[in-house]
C-alpha cells in the first residue's frame, strides 16, 4: 500500500465496541423492579468490534465483508458517529452522506416528494440544494409518475432506488452504502454501479458493505474482513481477500 | 423632575446593556438575530422596571387629624377616606382605617366635634381626631374622599410636611380626590437608587444569560449541529404537520375547538358551582385551560417523539433532541392560536388592557421552555420504560385537578395556598390570572419560584439527553 500523508478522510484506529444485549429490552417499569429486587436483571455486554485499524484516502472505495453478526453496521455506526467507540479513535474529515439500511427511515403516510426532501435533509443537504436536484432524483430513480403518491405504494425495490438516488446524486465527499446494491433489478444495479464509479471518479471516499463479492471485486480497490468483530484482513489486495473469505464460508481453513 | 432623570438614568442603562449585547455578539450572529436580541433585551429592560417596582415599594405613615372647623354651609360631615390614588392608580385603603369621619355632638350639648370612627357603628363617644395609614412613597399623590354635603377640614402631614385640605363637596356622595403633598426627596431618591440597583441587576443577569445561550448555540457541539441540519428541522415539522392533520376535514381547526369545548363543557358545569364567587369566571376557567392544554399537548405528544423517530436517529446521526423540539412546535402554534382567542375572551369579558400584559412574556417563555425540559425527560424515560405512557396519563389527570383550573384556592388556609406553589402549571396559571383578571403583578418570588423550576427541568432534561446520547438505540 503506497503511504500518503495528506488526503486522509476516515482514519480508524484500535475501534473496539462494546455492545449491550439483555433483558432491559422492553419490560415495564414493574418487571425491572422485580428484577432488580431479585437480582436478576441481566446485561450482556460484548464487544462488536475489537481493534479495527484502517486508514481511507480521497477515492478509495472500501468493501466491508463478514457474515452475520461479525460487526460491519456496528463499525459504521462509529464511522457516521451514531454509537462511539468504547477504546480508541475514528476520524472523519469531510461530510458523511450515511445510508445504513437503506430503506428503512421512510414514512409511508408521507409522498413520495416529501419522504424524498426528508431524507435530502437527513443526509445534510440543504433545501435549494433539494429543490434543484429533485427532479434529477426523481428521473434517476424512475420514478417520475409517482412524485404525489403515497409512499408505502411503492415497491422495496422503488423505494431503494429512490433512497440510493438520493444519496448518491449528490457529490459527498464520504458516501456510506450498507446493502445497498443488492436490490433493484439488473438494470438499476447496472446503473448504480456506474453512478458509484462516477462518484469515486469524482475523488469522494465510500464505503461498501455488501454480501455481493463479485460487486466488491468490480468495484472496490479496498477491502476489509470482519469476523466476529476481529479485523482478519485488510488491505488492497481485493481478489486475494475476497478469494481467502470465499474459502472461509466454503469451510475450508485459511491459510 | 426626579423621575425623569431615574427615566433617562434607566434608559441609559438599557443602551449600554444593548450595547454589550452588541459587543459580545457582533462577529457571530446575523443583523436579524441582532434585532431580535435587541428586541429581547428591551422586553429585560421592561420587565426589570416592572419587577423592580413590585420589590421596591416603601410606604410611609399619612397621617390625617380631623381640624374641629368646618365650611361655613355645611352642618355636619361625614366623610368616608375610600382610597387614595399613585400614579393615576387607585389603591384601596387598608381594612383597619376602613371607617368615616363624623361631625358629632359628643356631649349632647351643642358642643360638635369632629372625629374618626372606625367601622360603620354609629358611636360617636369612640370617635377619635387622627387616624394613620401607610401610603407608599411617591410623587403624585391623592385622596379620594366621599364626603356628604356638611364636609369638613382636615390636616394631612407626610414625610414632607402637612397640608390642610378641604373636604366639602357640594354634591352628595361626591368623590373628591384631593392631591397632598410628595414624599420627601430623601425618601424618593433612596427608593428610586434601589430600584436602579434591582432594574440593572435583572438587566444583568437576563443579558448575560442570553448571551450565554446564543453562545451556546453558536459554540457548543451539539448545538452548532442543530443550526447545521436546520433544514431536517424544517423538514420534521413539515412531516409532523402532514401526519397529524391529514385526512381531517377542518385540520388544524381540530386543534382550537377542542380546548374551546372542554372550556364551554367546564363553563356548563362549573358556572354553577363557582360562577358568583368568582369574577370574569370565563377568563378564570380559560386560563386555567390554555396553560393546562398546552402543556398536557405538549408532554404527551412529545413522550414517544424520540421513540418514533427510532428509525431516523439508529441510521443518521442527528441532534436527537430535534425530534421532541419538531413535534413540540405544533403544540405551540395550537397554543398560540388559543391564546389570541383567549384575548377575544378577555376583550369580550371588558377587562381592560394594562402595560402589565406585556409581563405575559415571562410566563409564556417559562411555559414553553418547561414543556421542552419535560419533553425531554418524558421522551428519554419512554425509550426505557414504555409504561410511562400510562403512568403520565394518569399524572396529567392529577395534575389538572391540582391545578386549580375550575375551582378558587382563595378561602383554603394559607398553608393549604402555600402548597400549590409546588406545582408549577399552577404557578403559570395563577400568573396569568393575576395580571389578567386582578391587573397585578406577582411578587419577586413568584418569578423566581416560577424560573426555578423551568431551569430545573430544562437542565434535567437536556442532562438525560447528554448522558443517554448513544445508549438509547440499545433499547428501540
Amino acid at each position: 500500500m503506497e503511504e500518503r500523508n495528506t488526503g486522509i478522510t476516515i482514519e480508524a484506529s484500535e475501534v473496539s465496541i462494546r455492545y449491550r444485549t439483555g433483558d432491559f429490552k422492553d419490560i415495564g417499569l414493574k418487571e425491572w423492579v422485580i428484577r432488580k429486587i431479585r437480582k436478576d436483571y441481566h446485561v450482556e455486554e460484548f464487544m462488536a468490534v475489537k481493534g479495527v485499524t484502517f486508514k481511507l484516502y480521497e477515492g478509495d472505495l472500501l468493501g466491508i465483508i463478514g457474515t452475520n453478526g461479525s460487526g460491519k453496521s456496528t463499525l459504521l455506526k462509529a464511522i457516521t458517529g451514531i454509537m462511539e467507540p468504547t477504546n480508541g479513535y475514528v476520524k472523519v474529515t469531510g461530510q458523511i452522506a450515511a445510508l445504513l439500511e437503506l430503506g428503512s427511515g421512510f414514512d409511508g403516510n408521507l409522498t413520495v416528494k416529501e419522504n424524498a426532501y426528508l431524507r435530502g435533509a437527513m443526509l445534510g443537504y440543504t433545501k435549494s440544494f433539494m429543490d434543484e436536484k429533485y427532479k434529477e432524483i426523481i428521473s434517476f430513480s424512475e420514478l417520475d409518475n409517482f412524485s404525489n403518491r403515497p409512499f408505502k405504494q411503492l415497491s422495496t425495490g422503488m423505494q431503494t432506488r429512490l433512497a440510493f438516488s438520493i444519496a448518491s446524486l449528490v457529490q459527498p465527499e464520504i458516501l456510506i452504502l450498507d446493502e445497498v446494491l443488492s436490490v433493484g433489478d439488473g438494470a438499476f444495479q447496472e446503473k448504480s454501479a456506474r453512478k458509484m464509479r462516477e462518484i469515486i471518479s469524482n475523488g469522494a471516499t465510500t464505503i461498501l458493505v455488501s454480501h455481493s463479492l463479485e460487486q466488491i471485486k468490480e468495484l472496490c480497490n479496498k477491502i476489509l474482513w470482519l469476523h466476529k468483530g476481529e479485523q482478519v484482513a485488510f488491505g488492497d489486495n481485493v481478489a486475494e481477500i475476497c478469494d481467502n473469505y470465499q474459502h472461509f464460508l466454503n469451510g475450508d481453513v485459511i491459510s | 423632575m426626579i423621575t425623569f432623570v431615574f427615566f433617562i438614568i434607566k434608559i441609559c442603562i438599557l443602551l449600554l446593556t444593548a450595547l454589550g449585547v452588541w459587543l459580545s455578539l457582533k462577529s457571530r450572529i446575523s443583523l436579524t438575530s441582532l434585532i431580535g436580541s435587541l428586541i429581547i433585551v428591551i422586553w429585560f429592560a421592561f420587565f426589570g422596571s416592572i419587577i423592580a417596582e413590585t420589590a421596591i415599594s416603601p410606604s410611609e405613615t399619612i397621617n390625617i387629624k380631623a381640624l374641629n372647623e368646618h365650611s361655613d354651609d355645611s352642618t355636619g360631615a361625614i366623610i368616608v377616606l375610600s382610597g387614595y390614588e399613585l400614579d393615576n392608580k387607585k389603591y384601596d385603603v387598608p381594612h383597619d382605617i376602613n371607617g368615616y369621619w363624623v361631625y358629632f355632638d359628643a356631649t349632647g350639648q351643642n358642643n360638635f366635634s369632629v372625629g374618626w370612627l372606625e367601622g360603620t357603628d354609629y358611636q360617636p363617644v369612640d370617635a377619635t381626631a387622627e387616624i394613620s395609614f401607610n401610603m407608599p412613597v411617591g410623587i403624585d399623590r391623592k385622596l379620594d374622599l366621599y364626603a356628604y354635603p356638611w364636609g369638613g377640614l382636615a390636616e394631612v402631614t407626610t414625610s414632607s410636611g402637612s397640608t390642610i385640605i378641604d373636604t366639602y363637596s357640594a354634591q352628595e356622595l361626591d368623590m373628591k380626590s384631593i392631591p397632598i403633598l410628595d414624599s420627601s426627596k430623601v425618601l424618593i431618591y433612596k427608593m428610586e437608587i434601589q430600584r436602579i440597583f434591582v432594574y440593572c441587576g435583572i438587566l444583568l443577569i437576563f443579558s448575560a444569560s442570553l448571551i450565554a445561550a446564543l453562545r451556546l448555540i453558536y459554540n457548543d457541539h451539539s448545538l452548532i449541529k442543530l443550526q447545521k441540519h436546520k433544514f431536517l428541522f424544517t423538514q420534521l415539522v413539515k412531516r409532523d404537520f402532514t401526519l397529524k392533520y391529514k385526512r381531517t376535514i377542518l385540520g388544524m381547526l381540530w386543534s382550537v375547538l377542542s380546548p374551546l369545548f372542554n372550556l364551554l363543557i367546564m363553563w356548563l358545569i362549573f358556572k354553577r358551582l363557582l360562577g358568583n364567587s368568582v369574577d370574569h369566571f370565563v377568563v378564570y376557567l380559560f386560563s386555567g385551560q390554555l396553560v393546562f392544554s398546552y402543556f398536557s399537548d405538549a408532554t404527551n405528544q412529545g413522550m414517544t417523539s424520540l421513540i418514533d423517530n427510532a428509525s431516523i436517529f439508529t441510521k443518521v446521526n442527528v441532534p436527537k433532541y430535534m425530534f421532541l423540539f419538531s413535534k413540540n412546535i405544533s403544540s405551540l402554534i395550537n397554543f398560540g392560536l388559543t391564546l389570541i382567542i383567549f384575548f377575544i375572551f378577555v376583550f369580550l369579558e371588558g377587562i381592560p388592557i394594562t402595560e402589565y400584559y406585556i409581563m405575559l412574556a415571562y410566563p409564556i417563555v417559562c411555559l414553553i421552555l418547561f414543556n421542552v425540559g419535560m419533553g425531554l425527560v418524558l421522551s428519554g424515560m419512554y425509550v426505557f420504560f414504555r409504561d410511562m405512557q400510562y403512568l403520565w396519563g394518569i399524572a396529567t389527570q392529577l395534575i389538572m385537578w391540582l391545578s386549580a383550573i375550575f375551582y378558587s384556592i382563595d378561602s383554603y388556609p394559607q398553608v393549604g395556598q402555600n402548597l400549590f406553589l409546588l406545582n408549577p402549571i399552577y404557578l403559570f396559571i395563577r400568573y396569568i390570572r393575576k395580571i389578567v383578571i386582578e391587573g397585578q403583578v406577582p411578587s419577586v418570588g413568584f418569578h423566581l419560584i416560577m424560573g426555578g423550576y423551568t431551569v430545573l427541568v430544562l437542565l434535567l432534561g437536556f442532562r438525560m439527553y447528554k448522558k443517554n446520547n448513544h445508549s438509547f438505540l440499545y433499547y428501540v
